[in-house]
């Protein structure tokens, strides 16, 4: 190798270098002004989101929404399979109960001139749901983390009702809405006892450690804050999955 | 025997069925409406429901003096049991309490009476207590569904709607717990 010619030296490379930048200069000016990178005073259109309006009619596309959801939950096969013999026969049950609230539901939505929604609600699925049986699946006690799973998820599905409530515009839908939440408020209740049954089982009360145990009638009004559900095998510091399942809020809406 | 009439059982059971198919009615009349004046109506025009509204007085007693009677019940019924049976019945009565409490306390000035008579119920045991119990929940709650009907006021709304959530799984825990199945809860839904 010639050690002459892999000298670069410094006055070639300023010749090198100021045709460079000269170039880039002049392929700057001739360029267009629009797009590329945000500058100060040259900020990109913002795109409007459609407007969408919380009517009574979204509302009860929501409600079909988490109904369909509470049945794709209760008859999905590793609940149905994994769950002892009288919580399965329990699930029958409430997948009978939700089932007649969609189709009043539906009788309410076509009447109106809405369109039903037939599939359970997207991101109820994808947040609760999904990672709850998920994390049964792995469970060590999974009859006992789906009866967990089932009083949590029949109490939003009540929750739900009351909650839209404040939301309803007419008052006989916010009477009929409520008509459908008894039910499901029922089967929570039923789910608690099947959890710690009995009398004690009504009455709030904690454990020798000192943690909060099940109890049928843990308030006195319907409560609207999440509801907690640990379920799935401990991990090596012993915590478990948990999910805080929460009323559908503006981004789970069927608009 | 009870005499007021929203919150008889014979009268107050308001069905899902008949809810729903009132409102299936009025839907359908709203639809039709809709498509007449849509033409020349596009954008909603809904006017936001109020918080409060005087209107509702009336109706809301009706539910106080209903709720004064389940205290009373409730009252009574706990001569007829001990320990555990009575924490559960104190605790439901308190519930009815809180009930009676929170309604008076909305209406303020406008409250009418906060006691009332207790409502029939067989004596006995728990077990024989526990099921009238529970069907005079279920009959309370549906006078509650039945008053939201003609609640304007959002506030008494959700106060109410929270109210029948919980009297809902009254009704299931005094079922179960005196020895009844799930099927019995799950029933007449």
């Amino acid at each position: 190798m010639n050690m002459k010619n892999s000298i670069v030296s410094r006055r070639s490379l300023l010749v090198n270098g100021g045709t460079a930048a000269a170039a880039g200069v002049i392929l700057a000016a001739c360029g267009s002004t629009s797009g590329g990178h945000g500058r100060i005073g040259e900020a990109p259109v913002a795109t409007a989101l459609p407007e969408a309006h919380v009517s009574d009619d979204v509302l009860l596309r929501t409600a079909q929404s988490v109904e369909e959801l509470a049945v794709e939950a209760l008859t999905d096969p590793t609940v149905t399979g994994k769950a002892s013999a009288e919580g399965k026969a329990a699930m029958a049950l409430f997948v009978r109960g939700h089932n007649a609230n969609i189709a009043a539901l539906t009788s309410v939505v076509d009447s109106r001139g809405g369109k039903s929604v037939t599939e359970p609600n997207t991101k109820m699925m994808t947040n609760y749901v999904t990672k709850a049986i998920d994390a049964i699946k792995d469970s060590d006690d999974a009859a006992g983390d789906i009866l967990v799973f089932v009083h949590a998820l029949e109490g939003i599905v009540a929750a739900t009702y009351q909650a839209f409530v404040a939301w309803t515009n007419e008052p006989a839908l916010r009477s009929a809405m409520m008509s459908l939440a008894v039910g499901p408020s029922r089967f929570s209740a039923a789910t608690a006892q099947l959890i710690r049954g009995g009398v004690k089982g009504v009455v709030p009360a904690v454990d020798d450690a000192g943690a909060e145990l099940v109890a049928t009638l843990p308030d006195a009004f319907g409560s609207l804050t999440s509801f907690p559900v640990v379920v799935g095998k401990p991990n090596e510091d012993g915590a478990r999955v948990t999910i805080l399942m929460e009323t559908p809020s503006l981004n789970s809406l069927e608009y | 025997m009870d005499t007021h009439s929203p919150e008889t059982q014979e009268s107050a059971p308001t069905s899902r069925r008949a809810l729903l198919a009132s409102l299936i009615a009025a839907g359908a009349s709203v639809a039709v409406a809709g498509r007449a004046s849509a033409a020349d109506d596009a954008a909603p025009t809904t006017t936001a429901p109020p918080l409060h509204s005087d209107a509702d007085a009336a109706t809301l007693n009706s539910l106080i003096t209903r709720e004064a009677a389940m205290v009373a019940t409730y009252n009574a019924a706990k001569a007829s049991v001990s320990g555990d049976d009575l924490a559960v019945i104190e605790l439901i009565a308190s519930h009815h309490v809180a009930y009676v409490q929170s309604l008076a306390g909305y209406l303020g000035r406008k409250a009418g009476a906060t006691t009332a008579p207790a409502l029939p119920v067989n004596a006995g045991g728990y077990s024989v207590l526990a099921p009238q119990l529970a069907s005079l929940e279920a009959a309370t709650a549906a006078a509650h569904v039945a008053a939201l009907k003609t609640i304007q006021g959002l506030d008494a709304a959700t106060l109410v709607a929270s109210i029948i959530t919980v009297e809902a799984r009254h009704e299931a825990a005094l079922l179960l717990s005196a020895g009844g199945s799930v099927d019995s809860v799950a029933s007449g839904l």
